[in-house]
């Protein structure tokens, strides 16, 4: 009788230590969500293509060749002018990408930052196939989901993402949203800007100035 | 919203580089799916209702179910491009929804729950039923309703996973006939499954048991055509006119055209068999199922792809069937082992007696 109550009780104190270990996992790392919100506004007639920001992206990141962290798409106007519109992650309020991934090794980090922990990935692709940006990818070298991180290891340092930093026309500004005197918040909220796809609810956290319909999507 | 010119667009630079997973492989392990959830909602109503045919084809479909069951995750474990982590669906399951791991993944959920549970009530029911005879008592009656249910999940998982990241779209695109549809392809499979198998053990064919399963697939496929024509027709009409379409409506159109014409033929060859039954309509009667729920399946690998994207996705198609085709062959020829072993060795037998034999086998 014993023995199966000392059983019983190894059962039930070993199922709590896993229940215990995954919520304050998750706990912890929920706790660094709240804080800053960073976020990208992007001013569309400023862009002209020069593509300064997909190889600052590419260098810094070390990118492989053939996929994308960012890139700049050229669109045609009906009246015949060109425009430049820059795309990446949109690091999501309600990501779609992170809820398929089966491991967690896609999660909301620190102030809001959708990430990837290569260290977890299995390499099912069920967060390539659930964003519909298009922003993430296999990376050919690991074998595990990659994308942009907004440089969360040059944020937190003081400096800009490599990309905005290479911008020679400041089409792209980078900030703390929640900040109201951010330069990235007083943009938002002084000028008409846009997201894309809405209608997909995901509430992408870049914001475009004088996005034309054609790029929108 | 601004839907009424959805869907449109262009493919992004990282959809080109990765492309569209199309390969048989995961359509095998769609179809595994199928059989093996389809062959436990038989097995788990014959019991809930106590059903005198489904009785005696309780260990034909336990041996299905299981064969199919117990081999499928090798599809998807093909397909990681980190097979070796794979056990970390299972150590680190993402079923616990926090702001930092916002919902539930449908795929952590599955393979870490529903598919232990699959397998372990399978087990359950075959010991109770057939080991310990105790059909119709409440354990099995119990162990039948989970296993209903636990199939039914499983028949509309492809289905289901549509709704897991983007709702509103899969809802827009008509995706809520899917799960229905899912489910009674993986019944009417699982019939034609058992009755090919039936034709295989007996050399023949037993009226008394290709009647019904005959008439699940009629019932089935009548309610796929219904469904899918419906379905189809609404995509057509908003859809059609829109040239960034052409290419995923061309080829999205070729295999529901394709589906549909299968599964006219199935359920033809299903009144076939049960008039008249023969073994040359049962064999075709499998092999066609089989056939329709395969493009069915393939079709579904492409809505899952293209349901949140540009669903120009399609373009790129580069088909490695040397390498892929002996993967899926693998997969089938490891489920035949399994079948195998379970009637030589657990299960022994396809069929129990009639009303008033049968019972305790094994």
């Amino acid at each position: 009788m014993s023995s199966v109550s000392r059983r019983e009780f190894v059962k039930v104190a070993a199922s709590a230590l896993v229940v215990a270990t995954v919520l304050s996992a998750s706990k912890s790392r929920s706790e660094e969500v709240r804080g800053r919100r960073w976020a990208m506004f992007i001013d569309v007639t400023k862009c002209y293509g020069c593509m300064a920001c997909v190889v600052a992206c590419a260098a810094e990141n070390n990118v492989p060749i053939g996929v994308f962290r960012t890139w700049v798409e050229r669109h045609v106007l009906p009246g015949g002018s060109v425009v430049f519109v820059p795309k990446q992650c949109n690091h999501c309020d309600n990501p779609p990408c992170v809820k398929p991934c089966p491991t967690g090794a896609t999660y909301r980090g620190r102030d809001g930052l959708i990430l990837v922990d290569p260290d977890k990935c299995i390499g099912c692709g069920a967060c390539i196939v659930a964003c519909p940006y298009g922003a993430r990818y296999f990376n050919p070298l690991t074998g595990v989901a990659d994308k942009c991180t907004f440089c969360d290891h040059r944020i937190y340092l003081g400096r800009l993402p490599a990309c905005v930093e290479a911008c020679p026309t400041r089409a792209r500004v980078f900030g703390d949203l929640s900040d109201p005197h951010s330069e990235v918040r007083k943009l938002v909220d002084r000028l008409q800007s846009k997201v894309l796809k809405p209608e997909t609810g995901a509430e992408p956290q870049i914001y475009y100035y004088a996005l034309p319909e054609v790029a929108s999507r | 919203m601004s839907y009424p010119s959805y869907p449109h667009g262009y493919m992004y630079p990282n959809e080109v580089a990765v492309g569209l997973t199309w390969l048989p492989v995961i359509v095998t392990y769609m179809l595994f799916i199928s059989i093996a959830s389809g062959s436990a909602i038989l097995v788990g109503l014959g019991v809930l209702l106590n059903s005198g045919i489904l009785r005696r084809l309780t260990p034909l479909l336990l041996m299905i179910s299981l064969a199919t069951g117990l081999v499928f995750l090798l599809g998807p474990l093909a397909d990681l491009r980190r097979p070796e982590r794979a056990v970390y669906i299972f150590l680190y399951p993402h079923v616990i929804p926090s702001e930092a791991y916002p919902g539930v993944s449908l795929i952590a959920l599955m393979a870490g729950l529903m598919w232990p549970l699959l397998v372990i009530l399978l087990v359950a029911l075959w010991y109770l039923v057939l080991r310990r005879n105790m059909w119709g008592s409440i354990p099995a009656r119990v162990v039948a309703l989970a296993l209903t249910l636990v199939g039914l999940v499983w028949s509309t998982y492809f289905a289901l996973l549509l709704f897991t990241t983007i709702p509103v779209l899969s809802t827009y695109n008509l995706a809520p006939l899917l799960p229905i549809e899912s489910f009674v392809e993986s019944v009417a499979l699982a019939s034609s499954i058992a009755l090919l198998a039936l034709v295989i053990h007996h050399r023949g064919v037993e009226a008394s048991l290709a009647r019904p399963l005959s008439f699940i697939v009629i019932a089935g496929g009548l309610t796929f055509i219904v469904l899918r024509f419906f379905g189809v027709f609404r995509l057509h009409v908003y859809l059609t006119g829109s040239p960034s379409m052409q290419i995923f409506m061309e080829a999205f159109s070729g295999l529901n055209i394709l589906t549909l014409i299968l599964s006219v033929i199935s359920v033809l060859l299903a009144i076939h068999v049960y008039l008249r039954g023969s073994v040359i309509s049962s064999t075709l009667l499998a092999l066609t199922t089989l056939l329709w729920v395969l493009a069915d399946r393939w079709l579904f690998a492409i809505s899952l792809q293209s349901i949140s994207k540009t669903m120009l996705a399609l373009v790129p198609i580069s088909l490695d069937i040397a390498l892929w085709a002996l993967e899926s062959i693998a997969m089938v020829l490891i489920a035949l082992f399994v079948y195998y072993v379970l009637y030589n060795w657990v299960i022994r037998t396809p069929t129990l007696k009639g009303e008033g034999g049968g019972g305790g086998i094994g």
